[in-house]
């Protein structure tokens, strides 16, 4: 065994073409961009559906994924200015409320399931679920998901870089694996 | 006084897409059978006019992130029918091998994980796992094949986006394509094992007078091409489809039912329709295990589609293989064109059954119209009429079993209903029963 480890990570990001649902196409497209991925050994994937990641889990010790979800009655209610983002540590119960679209009814939650059931889940596994509100065919991101990118973005890449020392600007679940 | 009752499925588990499903009793009798279902292709004709005609093969693609190619080969194929195209020989076999990807992973993907966990009366495929890891594994690993084959061809697995009209924008090099071959040899054994497996499950005797659709052609397994054939007997000509086949409006469903022209008869697509009409075309492989194993064909087992869908699988594998093995590269990839003002059609066979495009364009290479009419839209009325057969044996039962049986049969058809929601909401209606 080699006494230097090297963790390596996954990012996926899981989308479409219509409108919110394809901010985690959009994320995956920025983050492949950055050279620090390289040096740490983090791929970069998009997926349009769920089941496409079990193609992808040999070999990897986190899995970070990026997905659309549809808002809580409460928040969409708020408007445009709640926060948006919610972070999942696997397992947690929570993921569930994820949008399943593109899933083909083989749903994120599934996908993490078998592929734990099937013993190819990396050790880490850490889904963010950016609400959004418009799915329409082809249409844009909505102005306030739109409004949010740029944080996302920095969000999750400091997930991936384990930077810390980030603001956090998201929503933890965490506390829910503890009962899953 | 005969007690009514209605039972809705909420939300069909294991089907592609979104729907729901709606039934009502009269005592022993079925008043009513709904499947209800909303299809994201009736918006996408709308949103084709206009578009430059180059543009429809990635459009279409967006349609279903599991069949992404069914729609491709469709659109090139109706659009090059419209400019005149001929595509070359080695462009023809290269579309049989996209197609092969494709229903790989979704035969794949559908076997083990949406329609086997039915047979072994689990929930899901991860039910199914913690009994047959072994299996599961292997249908994974197959639906990957799938994938890994639509990436080098297709310039990704999700969605291709090296399909043209005239052929393709970049042919493979010989490498990418050797590269697969171990993996596909041992997928051909893998398939043939997992086809073995299915066939031996235990199949409801359910066995109707269906009248199967699919396309034929004289020299091989049809994908791309040919005739549009049924086992009552007719064969017509792709461009006379539309004068055989319609789409009509039903009440509880914004998706467009289809039956036949003639009284709106429904008729069933899908590869037990394709195996009962090309059989004697499978590779050979294939056709030796179609003969070997316990069923008696032409089948009319709805159940018994996995066994289908498993030849089909093996067929795939060995024509990807012939196909890998005798590739070269080749120029032009793309057959050039003109634009002209004209209309053309296509049907192909996508993994779930025959899916039909026509389209008009202008002198400017603009598409004026657009009809796409997929398979599980073909297959609704086909379904209906299944439940309306299938429910009298199981009403002695709860709801809940009840519910679970109709579902059963529905994933029989493997229906792509949406590729941006997956819900299937069933309603069983008893009447005023407490």
């Amino acid at each position: 065994m080699s006494g230097e480890s090297k963790t390596r990570a996954l990012f996926a990001g899981i989308g479409s073409p219509h409108g919110d649902d394809r901010i985690g196409w959009l994320v995956a497209d920025r983050l492949g961009k950055l050279e620090r991925l390289t040096l740490l050994d983090i791929e970069v994937r998009q997926a349009s559906t769920p089941s496409h990641l079990l193609d992808w889990l040999d070999g990897f010790d986190r899995l970070v994924i990026c997905d659309a979800c549809l808002p809580s009655r409460s928040q969409a209610a708020a408007g445009a200015d709640s926060p948006r983002l919610h972070r999942w540590t696997w397992p947690t119960l929570k993921v569930s409320s994820l949008r399943s679209a593109g899933s083909h009814a083989f749903g994120l939650p599934m996908v993490l399931q078998l592929a734990e059931r099937l013993g190819t889940l990396p050790i880490e596994v850490i889904v963010f679920g950016v609400e959004g509100e418009r799915f329409d065919a082809f249409s844009e991101l909505s102005p306030c998901v739109s409004k949010s990118f740029g944080l996302i973005v920095e969000t999750i890449a400091a997930e991936l870089f384990g930077d810390s020392s980030h603001s956090a600007g998201y929503t933890n679940h965490s506390e829910a694996a503890s009962h899953a | 006084m005969t007690k009514s009752r209605t039972i809705k499925v909420e939300a069909l588990t294991r089907v592609e897409g979104e729907g729901g499903l709606y039934v009502r009793l009269d005592g022993e009798r079925v008043d009513d059978v709904k499947l209800s279902i909303y299809e994201p292709p009736r918006f996408f004709e709308a949103f084709l006019r206009g578009r430059e005609l180059e543009e429809v093969p990635d459009i279409t693609a967006r349609i279903c992130g599991i069949c992404p190619v069914a729609y491709q080969m469709s659109a090139v194929h109706a659009l090059e029918a419209a400019l005149g195209v001929t595509i070359s020989p080695e462009i023809h076999r290269l579309r049989r091998l996209l197609y092969c990807g494709e229903w790989i992973e979704s035969h794949a993907l559908h076997m083990h994980l949406l329609h086997a966990p039915d047979f072994f009366g689990v929930d899901s495929g991860i039910d199914l796992a913690g009994r047959f890891p072994d299996e599961v594994n292997r249908g994974l690993r197959l639906k990957k094949h799938g994938n890994e084959l639509l990436e080098v061809l297709g310039g990704r697995a999700i969605h291709p986006i090296n399909v043209a009209v005239g052929g393709f924008y970049k042919a493979p090099k010989k490498d990418d394509l050797l590269r697969l071959l171990p993996d596909f040899e041992w997928g051909l054994e893998a398939a043939i094992a997992t086809t073995r497996w299915v066939a031996t499950l235990q199949f409801p005797d359910f066995s109707r007078a269906y009248d199967m659709v699919a396309l034929q052609h004289p020299d091989e397994y049809a994908m791309n091409e040919g005739h549009v054939a049924s086992t009552s007997g007719t064969s017509v000509a792709v461009e006379d489809y539309e004068n055989h086949y319609e789409e009509f409006h039903v009440e509880h469903s914004t998706a467009l039912h289809s039956g036949r022209t003639d009284g709106h008869a429904s008729y069933h697509v899908g590869p037990l329709a394709r195996i009962n009409l090309n059989r004697e075309q499978l590779f050979p492989k294939a056709k030796i295990l179609a003969d070997d194993i316990d069923i008696d064909w032409p089948c009319w087992n709805p159940f018994q589609s996995i066994v289908a869908r498993g030849l089909e699988l093996v067929h795939a594998y060995e024509e990807a293989i012939a196909i890998i093995r005798d590739y070269k590269p080749f120029s032009p990839p793309r057959i050039s064109y003109e634009h002209r003002a004209s209309s053309g059609c296509a049907a192909t066979e996508a993994p779930r059954g025959l899916i039909y495009h026509r389209y008009e364009v202008d002198d400017a290479g603009l598409v004026t119209f657009a009809k796409i009419v997929p398979p599980t839209s073909q297959n609704q009325q086909q379904i209906e009429a299944d439940l309306r057969d299938w429910l009298p044996r199981v009403l002695n039962r709860d709801d809940d079993h009840i519910a679970r049986e109709c579902e059963r049969l529905v994933r029989c058809y493997d229906p792509c209903i949406s590729c941006s929601t997956h819900f299937l909401k069933l309603t069983l209606d008893r009447g005023g029963q407490a």
